[in-house]
């Protein structure tokens, strides 16, 4: 007999059987791995440099300025890594990234061996030195996207994990004790469900005085819990009259071993398809916000805000379709995944392919 | 005192449609060690006392009066009254539960090993691994097959059987003083039906509990049980040892119900001398919903015996409620002409 796995290792090789969804898993993968290593795939900063005999790690600045060794934080220095660590001690050595383009300013013409500068507004067509072009200020494209990669993974995984978090707490309580805590629950749902997500956005981030992308995140996730609160209360309902529950009951188990043990795993399979679609609508959601102008604040990269340059400069293509189709393809895998892990779990298709 | 004391219990549903009273004025009561099997019809409200014991039905079901007393060290406790973190405490530690369905009463997700543990970490303080070795203990005194392996397999791959002996191994491994079992082998085949039953009688006897046994079967109660209960609509009709209650049943309904069984041994002979197996008897009409219970004696409509006028030895069958009398010791029944039943008649044309 082969050994089982219970529900999620089953649901896992029905997963692995859809091509598609595997391809769109691997693709939020590598955006994944693309994302952490972003500074060591396009930057001007060494990957790990030995200066003065030491080793540093300057590039660890991308994901923070303060992370970036003192030594190097003048702009003179840090401006021109190659030249300045060669001149003032010619026995350091560094790694550099793959690609040497920065996402935020533009690379001047002596700062690589070979590499001209950097060319901007519509002069900046793709090329050898900027595949994906560069913007109106002469920033690299490519550079850009690379760096804006963890922005649009972040609004994806930050707001639906907020918006998981409140959505399932919410019709948790309110499916499972039911009475006035459920009329409750379910109007305050409501209530959320008519706040229009977009116009709450523009009029939060202008009363921000330094509105960041982490707000734009928060109020995604907190009006995004509507739905998923909606399916997890329908769960609840259906699965606290189930024999398993009331055995669960029988054997002394309390309201919060029920809830979390008994009735959660088993409601999870359907609630994770909407997150997962959740996600999608968020990263479209904040493109659009970054194409509008309302994006995170210009050292941040998003793709959306690469779009947003293409709007006063219509000739500049490139600065839509890298972007657009970078969007286009990552809303897509998570559909796909959303889609294929509705197949994966829903007891009725399975039953149907046996 | 006897370990469980029902006396009076009164649940009702109360419905759009209105007031349900499903058990209406149920007492009962177990020794320690022994088996009282409670028997009846579909709807007669025999799970829902069952339920009301350990205060497991849901809205719109609430318990309205009565009694469940519990004997323990600390004197009896009355469960109807018991606040909720006490109760939990009873439930699964001096009451197990087993259910009728062994499909879907473990949890899906879980491992078997994991949900037997459960119900030990849940009233005992103690470790992980000390909850999975006795897991394993008790998987091995159900005696489940290769029960190393079982612990780690999921519900799904079990058979029924191997369920419910699973379902027994959680109710039991607290060592309750008293299992609830709610028709443990209606969902099961035959043979898995007696290999279930003989395993309950054989724990019984080993760790000393009693069992409430609910049933439909009268096969089964009367290869298991020491005492029997008889509901009717919401009432105990008769209550007698087992062997009294299937020698001279007293109570109309009894001896209706027992001569529905069929007999493996009956032949009948035809008018031409040939021999056929006889039909098998039943019991005229319908079990009552219980928004329309008739007044008096619940069972009179259907009843060969009835009397629609006070007769000479008691009153009219639609008029009183009867009581539950004690005719013989030991040996109860909720009828007012018990023990002095007469011819019966056809059911609806009711003799004077």
């Amino acid at each position: 007999m082969e050994r089982s796995h219970g529900f999620w290792g089953e649901a896992w090789r029905r997963y692995r059987r859809r091509p598609l969804a595997m391809a769109a898993l691997a693709f939020v993968a590598f955006l994944v791995i693309v994302a952490t290593l972003a500074p060591a795939i396009a930057g001007t900063k060494p990957v790990l440099c030995r200066y003065k005999g030491r080793i540093y790690a300057p590039c660890l600045g991308y994901f923070d300025r303060r992370l970036e060794p003192a030594i190097f934080t003048k702009d003179k220095f840090r401006g021109t890594y190659p030249k300045n660590l060669a001149e003032k001690d010619p026995a350091s050595w560094a790694i550099w990234p793959l690609f040497f383009q920065d996402p935020y300013r533009s690379v001047r013409g002596d700062e690589w061996p070979g590499r001209p500068e950097n060319p901007a507004m519509d002069q900046g067509r793709p090329s050898w030195t900027n595949p994906f072009g560069t913007d109106q200020a002469g920033v690299d494209v490519l550079a850009k996207m690379v760096h804006g990669t963890t922005v649009a993974l972040l609004v994806g995984f930050v707001s639906m994990g907020i918006a998981g978090t409140i959505g399932i707490i919410v019709g948790a309580i309110g499916g499972y004790f039911g009475g006035w805590i459920d009329m409750l629950a379910s109007r305050i749902t409501e209530i959320v469900m008519c706040v229009p997500t977009l116009v709450l956005i523009l009029a939060i981030l202008a009363i921000i005085e330094k509105p960041t992308i982490w707000h734009t995140m928060a109020i995604i996730g907190m009006t995004g819990w509507t739905g998923i609160a909606r399916l997890t209360r329908g769960e609840f309902l259906r699965l606290k009259g189930s024999e398993y529950v009331t055995a669960a009951r029988a054997a002394g188990a309390g309201p919060a071993r029920i809830i979390l043990r008994h009735i959660l795993p088993n409601s999870l399979a359907p609630i994770l398809v909407p997150i997962t679609f959740g996600i999608a609508s968020a990263i479209l959601t904040e493109s659009g916000l970054s194409f509008l102008g309302f994006g995170p604040p210009p050292p941040s990269a998003s793709w959306g805000s690469i779009l947003n340059g293409a709007r006063s400069n219509l000739g500049m293509w490139w600065l839509v379709l890298f972007p657009g189709t970078a969007i286009f393809l990552t809303v897509l895998a998570y559909n796909l995944i959303g889609e294929g892990l509705q197949e994966a779990t829903d007891p009725r298709l399975r039953e149907a392919r046996k | 005192m006897p370990l469980l004391d029902i006396s009076n219990l009164v649940t009702a549903f109360h419905t759009p449609a209105g007031r349900v009273p499903a058990v209406d004025g149920v007492s009962l009561s177990i020794d320690r060690g022994k088996t009282l099997g409670l028997v009846g019809e579909s709807g007669c409200g025999k799970s829902v006392t069952a339920m009301s014991i350990l205060r497991l039905v849901s809205a719109p079901g609430v318990i309205e009066s009565g009694s469940i007393l519990l004997d323990g060290p600390g004197g009896p406790v009355d469960l109807v009254s018991l606040p909720e973190p006490q109760l939990r405490k009873v439930r699964g530690g001096r009451i197990g539960m087993i259910f009728q369905e062994p499909m879907t009463s473990l949890n899906p997700v879980f491992t078997v090993g994991d949900q037997v543990a459960e119900a030990v970490l849940l009233h005992q303080g103690c470790s992980r691994e000390a909850a999975r070795a006795r897991a394993l203990e008790m998987l091995r005194l159900v005696r489940l097959a290769d029960p190393e392996r079982r612990l780690d397999e999921y519900p799904h791959q079990l058979s029924g059987g191997m369920r419910q002996r699973v379902m027994i191994a959680m109710a039991l491994a607290c060592e309750p003083d008293l299992v609830v079992a709610d028709e443990p082998t209606t969902a099961l085949d035959v043979t898995i039906q007696a290999q279930i039953l003989d395993l309950l009688a054989d724990l019984r006897r080993r760790l000393g509990t009693a069992i409430l046994l609910i049933t439909h079967d009268l096969g089964v109660v009367a290869e298991t049980c020491d005492e029997v209960a008889v509901m009717y609509a919401g009432r105990i009709v008769e209550r007698a040892p087992a062997e009294k209650l299937f020698r001279r049943p007293l109570h109309p309904y009894t001896i209706g119900l027992l001569a529905a069984r069929p007999d493996p041994d009956a032949m009948a002979t035809r008018a031409d001398g040939t021999t056929v197996r006889p039909r098998l008897t039943t019991i005229p009409g319908m079990v009552p919903s219980p928004q329309h219970f008739p007044p008096g004696c619940r069972f009179h409509p259907r009843c060969g015996y009835a009397h629609s006028r006070p007769g000479p030895d008691g009153p009219a069958c639609d008029g009183g409620v009867p009581e539950l009398r004690e005719l013989e010791p030991g040996h109860f029944v909720r009828c007012h002409y018990a023990g002095s039943l007469g011819e019966p008649h056809a059911v609806g044309a009711l003799s004077t």
